[in-house]
Parts: structure tokens; sequence; C-alpha cells
């Protein structure tokens, strides 16, 4: 299981620790390719050193609020798609102007298969926007009952044929 | 003291002042009157010493102060009475020998004995002593009663004025005699008696008539009265008698006068009293209604005819405590009490500030209790709102920070498990079946029991997370047929009759549909739990909407378990359930009230329990202006 091969590079933000390490865990067993980042400012350095396609940030992070964190990330990779996670449904301007820059939003605590699917979504659209060739190949990712296994040949496919593109 | 044979043997009874007025007067007078003055009754002996002196000069041995003290063989054959009693009148009457005349100085007393002088006077005629004795006793009369009495001739001269009107015109007897009125008083103010006396000379009747004199630059309210004085079947003259009613006029005008002030002070108050809006109603010392204020026929939907005669307490939910409190009242002469519960024509309880006022009569009894009532109920229900609201605020502030902490580790161990669930599906080939699967299902309540905590924290943070879609006009009919379709299935497999009852003219209404559509799949949705909880009955769920004034009412009414009473003021209470355990969260109600508020509206609650429940929804037909705060929002 190699995260390098992976067709989907996927950044989590949230400080808590035990949620962002075992989604992570998850995520890379269905062949997605994860980087934490448990602060505001980590998330930062990554979107500056790494290229993502999706990103999910928890909307309460210790140092910078998730808002602040998404637009600085979004300024780096403009096409990059953010899922914003919240344990929290206020409907504040702030949340308000995240909801329009995310994605979609994820209430927590979230069933792991809705935020895969999520996950699928957002890398189709983020290839949608772009013109990416792999579209019809994430689709079926999308449509087929993914076990991980498939996930992965199926993704191993998509990275060559990315690779070589 | 010089008296002839013929001199009328007479008593005189009296007291006071009045009494040696009239022995004073008569001691020059007596042999021209004829009088054989025989004894003086003086009554209550004010001025004895006086009264003696006088009698002792004019020769009277007999002086006694009770008429019992009369000796029996007197023979008087006249008596003059000064006392104004009407009972002295009586009592010598009946002490006298029948047929005795006596000389009364009361109106009463004064007409008697004039009139029966006269009739004496035609009717023995033929007999000249008699008529002769009788003519001195009406000259008696004449003079010595209190009383102004003129005697004039045909051409209406003065022919006589005895010492009362004299002394009442402020005139003496020189000046009078021969005179007409023309002469006394100022030009036509007498006019009305000359036109009274000229008819009775011409009828020859007994006649009264009433009117002015200008006395002494006063005008004197008097009434006279009018005899003729026949000779031979001719009219000779006339006596007049007359009456001083000038007291009697003003005190009967200052009587009108107040009369007219205390028909309109009572016609404030009663105007007053009967338009309050307030319940006011009086009962008689018993607490039976006596009057009913149209307040009160309002307040409880009586008609002021149905409760009339009724003992106030029926009126009650709780008659014994108003029977208390009107006890109270008639010790006390006062009672009161913040919160007492009466019943409307509909049976729905009406709190009142209730105010008993004893009200006494003129023997010093209870005469009537005045029941002054305040409706509190409307004021009191927004009180109760409102403290709900406040601590539901409270509770639900920090039951939503409490949830958005939770839900962090909630998500942690959802992932965790779902994790552990495809490690076992994956790799756990090496374990033993029955290992395995007892894990697999460990994983699956693991999820499950997440869940349940899912829905509870995010009904918690439902008060904040209910998105306002902002305010439109509402078509309340399409809103309530989306929420029986959002509710489907459940109703389908409850088989649950919905019951339909939609007011077609409903007026527009303003109000924000998410939100209702909320708080009517919640309360439906109650409906249909509150079913399920009676298994063999067959469920009917009536929604009535309907319009009252300014206000759109939405009824949800199921045939369910019902509300037990004293769990019917707590309903709205966050966390309160009377669900079974595991099934409510104790929320839903609370945000349906929470939302009502935010909207202006309201809801209420009628149970019986183990029968049904009625949950009534109340709409303003627009929301409030500046929405009502939002009772749990808090920062992120």
């Amino acid at each position: 299981m190699t995260e390098e091969n992976s067709p989907i590079r996927l950044l989590i933000v949230d400080d808590e620790e035990d949620l962002a390490t075992f989604l992570a865990h998850r995520l890379r067993k269905r062949g997605l390719d994860v980087t934490i980042a448990l602060s505001g400012a980590e998330a930062i350095s990554a979107a500056t050193e790494l290229k993502f396609h999706v990103a999910i940030v928890d909307l309460k992070l210790p140092d910078l609020d998730g808002i602040t964190v998404m637009e600085e990330i979004k300024s780096i990779q403009p096409f990059l798609e953010i899922l914003m996670l919240t344990g929290h449904g206020s409907h504040d301007s702030a949340w308000e102007a995240g909801r329009l820059q995310a994605f979609r939003y994820l209430l927590k605590p979230f069933a792991f298969d809705e935020l895969y699917d999520l996950i699928l979504a957002a890398a189709h659209h983020r290839c949608k926007k772009m013109g990416c060739e792999f579209e019809d190949r994430l689709e079926a990712l999308m449509a087929g009952a993914t076990s991980p296994r498939d996930l992965i040949e199926e993704s191993e496919k998509l990275r060559r044929e990315y690779e070589q593109e | 003291m010089n008296t002839s044979r013929n001199s009328i043997r007479t008593l005189l009874v009296g007291s006071g002042r009045e009494l040696s007025d009239l022995l004073a007067s008569l001691s020059t007078r007596s042999r021209f009157l004829e009088l054989d003055l025989i004894g003086v009754v003086d009554l209550t002996t004010e001025n004895e010493a006086e009264v003696r002196e006088l009698a002792r000069e004019m020769g009277i041995l007999l002086v006694v102060s009770d008429l019992s003290d009369l000796p029996e063989d007197i023979h008087p054959q006249l008596a003059i009475l000064t006392s104004a009693e009407a009972s002295e009148y009586e009592n010598l009457v009946r002490i006298l020998p029948e047929g005795v005349p006596v000389l009364g100085p009361d109106t009463a007393g004064i007409l008697k004995g004039m009139i029966r002088l006269v009739e004496e006077n035609r009717a023995l005629r033929s007999d000249s002593r008699r008529l002769k004795e009788t003519r001195l006793r009406l000259n008696v009369f004449v003079e010595t009663a209190p009383l102004a009495i003129y005697v004039k001739d045909t051409n209406l001269r003065y022919k006589k004025m005895n010492r009362h009107s004299l002394r009442l015109m402020g005139l003496n007897e020189e000046s009078v005699l021969g005179k007409t009125d023309h002469a006394l008083f100022p030009a036509g103010r007498v006019r009305w008696l000359q036109k009274v006396e000229q008819e009775t000379l011409l009828t020859g009747k007994t006649l009264h008539a009433t009117g002015i004199l200008p006395v002494r630059g006063l005008e004197m309210h008097v009434q006279v009265t009018l005899f003729p004085i026949i000779e031979n079947k001719k009219t000779e003259g006339l006596y007049g008698l007359v009456e001083d009613t000038t007291e009697l006029f003003v005190s009967e005008q200052k009587l009108h006068e107040v009369d007219e002030q205390l028909n309109e002070t009572q016609k404030y108050l009663r105007e007053v009293l009967e338009n309050s809006r307030d319940m006011i109603f009086l009962t008689d010392p018993e607490g039976n209604i006596l009057s009913f204020n149209s307040g009160a026929e309002k307040v409880l939907g009586y008609k002021r005819e149905d409760v009339v005669g009724l003992p106030a307490h029926s009126l009650c939910a709780l008659p014994s405590s108003f029977a208390k409190l009107f006890e109270k009242s008639l010790l006390d002469g006062h009672a009161t009490r913040y919160e007492a519960e009466f019943m409307n024509k509909s049976g729905q309880p009406v709190i009142c500030n209730i105010s008993l006022t004893k009200i006494d009569g003129p023997d010093g009894l209870p005469l009537e209790v005045v029941c002054l009532c305040r409706d509190i109920t409307t004021r009191l229900r927004l009180k109760n709102n409102l403290i709900r609201s406040e601590r539901l605020a409270a509770v639900g502030q920090m039951a939503s920070g409490v949830a958005h902490e939770i839900n962090n580790p909630l998500a942690v161990i959802d992932t965790i498990a779902g994790l552990v669930e495809e490690t076992i599906a994956d790799e756990g080939a090496s374990l033993e079946p029955a290992t395995r699967d007892i894990l697999t299902k460990a994983m699956g309540r693991l999820h499950y029991q997440v869940k349940r905590c899912t829905s509870i924290t995010h009904s918690l943070l439902g008060f904040v997370r209910n998105t306002s879609t902002g305010l439109v006009k509402i078509d309340l009919e399409a809103l309530l047929d989306e929420c029986l379709n959002v509710l489907g299935i459940e109703i389908r497999r409850s088989q649950t009759e919905i019951i339909r009852m939609f007011s077609t003219n409903l007026p527009e209404f303003t109000s924000d549909p998410m939100l209702l559509q909320q708080v009517f799949v919640n309360l439906i949705k109650n409906a249909l739990d509150a079913i399920e909880e009676v298994p063999d009955r067959s469920g009917v769920v009536e929604i009535t909407t309907n319009t009252d004034r300014n206000r759109i009412s939405v009824t949800i009414q199921d045939n369910g378990v019902g509300i037990p009473k004293n769990d019917q003021e707590k309903i709205f209470d966050l966390f309160h359930t009377t669900k079974p355990a595991g099934k409510g969260t104790g929320l839903g109600l609370s945000i349906v009230h929470d939302i009502l508020y935010r909207l202006g509206g309201n809801i209420r609650l009628i149970s019986e329990p183990g029968l049904w429940s009625r949950f009534i929804v109340e709409l303003p037909l627009e929301p409030p202006e500046t929405p009502l705060p939002d009772p749990t929002s808090m920062n992120l």
C-alpha cells in the first residue's frame, strides 16, 4: 500500500490528534495519500511544501481559526477543495463565510463512509474544474462499491496514468 | 279670677316655654274668650316654677305633671295642647270623656280640631247656646294655636290675624285689620293665594294651596288651608291656616340635591363597576352572587342571568378555598389572594388576583361582599414562559457547550470503532469464528451507541442549527402537508389515521417555513409516539387550523397515552421526557418551544392522561420585528 501512488492527496487539519491519526490510518488503508496538520500553522507550512487535492479542516483550531486556515491554504493552492469539519453547527457570519469557501461541511461525529464519499466527490470536482483526464476513473471509483483492494489497484492504475501524463 | 257661668271648662296641657307662653297669653284674654281654666298639665316641668307662678296668679289651682294625675271629676269641655307630639294628642284624646275637643298645635291636630269646630258651628246653628260655645272654642283655637291663622271677609280684608301669624309676619294687629294683601305685600306676589281664597268664597269648599309669601324681605314657603265661614247659607268670609314649610321646602330641596348627587355618584360608580375590564361581582353575606359586571361576563363567559343567585364558590376550581377566603373577608372586613383559580364556562381555568371586601349595612351587620378579581392568566403564562425560557437559555447554553465538546471524542470513538471493524473484516481470519462474531457485533453496538449520543448532541445543537431561511408568506396547508409527507413512513407503519381540518379562511401571515416545519414535524412525531404506546388503540391524529383575530392557531390532537398531570408543566423543559428510556432525548418540545418563542408564538398543552393530548400552537400574523434573542446562541 503505497501512499505515494494514491491519486488523491489529502491534508487533515485537526488538533484532535486521536481523530487525525486514526482517520488518516483508515483513509490510507483506502489508498489515499494523507498528511496530518495538528494546527493552523502546520497546515499552512504543509500546503507550502506539498500539493494537495483535498483538505479536511476543523473549524476550531488552537492557533488560527479554521476560516483563516482555509483562506491561507486556498491562496497557496487555489484548486484545492476543502471539506469543513465542525463539532458545532452555529450560524454566525464566519461559519457562513467558511461554508461558502468549502466544498462541503460535515458535523462531528460523522459517518466514516460519508466522509470518504465526500473526499472522492471533492477530488472529482477538482478534477472536473482542471479538465483532468482521470475523471472517468474517479467516477468509477466513486460509483463502485469500493473494497480497499479494488481501490488500491484502481488508484495505482490512475497513478501510473497520471505520471505518464 | 272672674269666670262667667257660660265659660268653657278648659284644660291646658303642654310643656316648656310653649306652655308658659300660652298661659301668659291667656292670662290677659281668657275672660274675653270666656274660658274657665280648670287645670294645667305640665308634662315636662322644664320651667315648672314659672308655670306654677303664672297659674297661681291666674287662680288655677290644679297643676299636675302627668295626665293620669288628673282627678276624675273635673269634667273639662275643651282641652288645649301645646305639645307637638302626636302621641300626646292621642293620649289626651283617650283620657278625656268622649266629645271633648282637643286643640292641638301640630298640623294634624289643629286641622282635626278646626274641621270639627267649623262643622259643629254649622251643624249647631239652631242651638244658640252650644253655637256660642263652639264659636268660643273656635276663637280660643284661633288665638292659641301655634299656627298662623287669619280671618278675612268676602272682600278679602283681614278681620283677624292671630298672635302666631302676627309674629310670623312681623306685623301688629292695628296695621293689618281692615286691610287687603295689596297693602301688606308687594304687588302681585300673593296673587296665587288670592285666587284660591276667591275660589273658597265662591265654592264654599275647603281648599289647599302652596306658594311663597314675601315676609320681611325673605321668601317663605307656605302651605295654606282655607275654610269658608258660612252663616245662614251665606258665605261671610274665610279662615286661613298658614303653615311655614320653608324649612321643609329647603330640606326637601337639599334632599333633592343630595339625592341627585347620590344618583350621579351611584350612576358613576355603577358605570365604573359595569364597564371595568376586571371581574367584579357582589355577593350577599352567604356568598350568593347578587350582581355580575360585564368584565366578569367577559372573563368567565357566563351571562349575568346565568350566575345571579348562585354561590360564588361554584365558579371556582377549588370551592372550599374560596369559601375560606370569603369567611376571612367577613371576619376581617377584607381578604386577598394573589392567585385564585376560577373556571370559565368552557371549563378552562382562569387565574385571578382576587380581593374581597365586606360592606356593612346600617345595622352594622354584613350586607354585601364586593369581589374584585383581575384576570392574570395571560400575564402568568407569559411570566412562566419567560422564566422557562430563561432557564432554558441557561441550561441550553451549557448543554450546547457540553455537546460540542463531546462531539470531538465521539468522532474519535466512531473512527476507531470503524478501524477495528475493518481490521476484523480484513485480517481477522486467524480469530476464532465466535470471537470474530462477538467483536464484529461489539463494534456494531459501539457505532449504534455513538449514534445515540450523536442524536442527543445534534438535537442540543439544533437550537442554533435551525437555520432561519427568512420570513415569507406561509401557505400553512402546504406546509403541514409537507410535514405529513416527511413523516409518511412512520404514519403508514403505525396505521394512524390523520384527520386534516384546515380552515379555508386564514388570513395571510408571515413566518419562517423551515422553523415551522421543524415545529410541526416534532409535534406530529410526538403524537405518533404517544399513540404507539397504546398498542391496542387505533390511532387518530387530528390537525386543525384556525384563526382568532390576529393569531393563527394550529391544534394537533392525538388519542395516545396522554401526559400525566405532574409532567404537563415540565413537558417543555429541556431533557424532560415522558417517553420510555432510550426513546426520547427530552429535546424535541424544548426546541419547539424555543422556535415558537423566537417567532413570537406560543404553545400550550391540554391532556387527559391515558386518553389524549392536545398541543395548541399560536402564531402571530407577523413575527416580532427584532427577533427575540436566541437563548442558546454561543460563540464558536
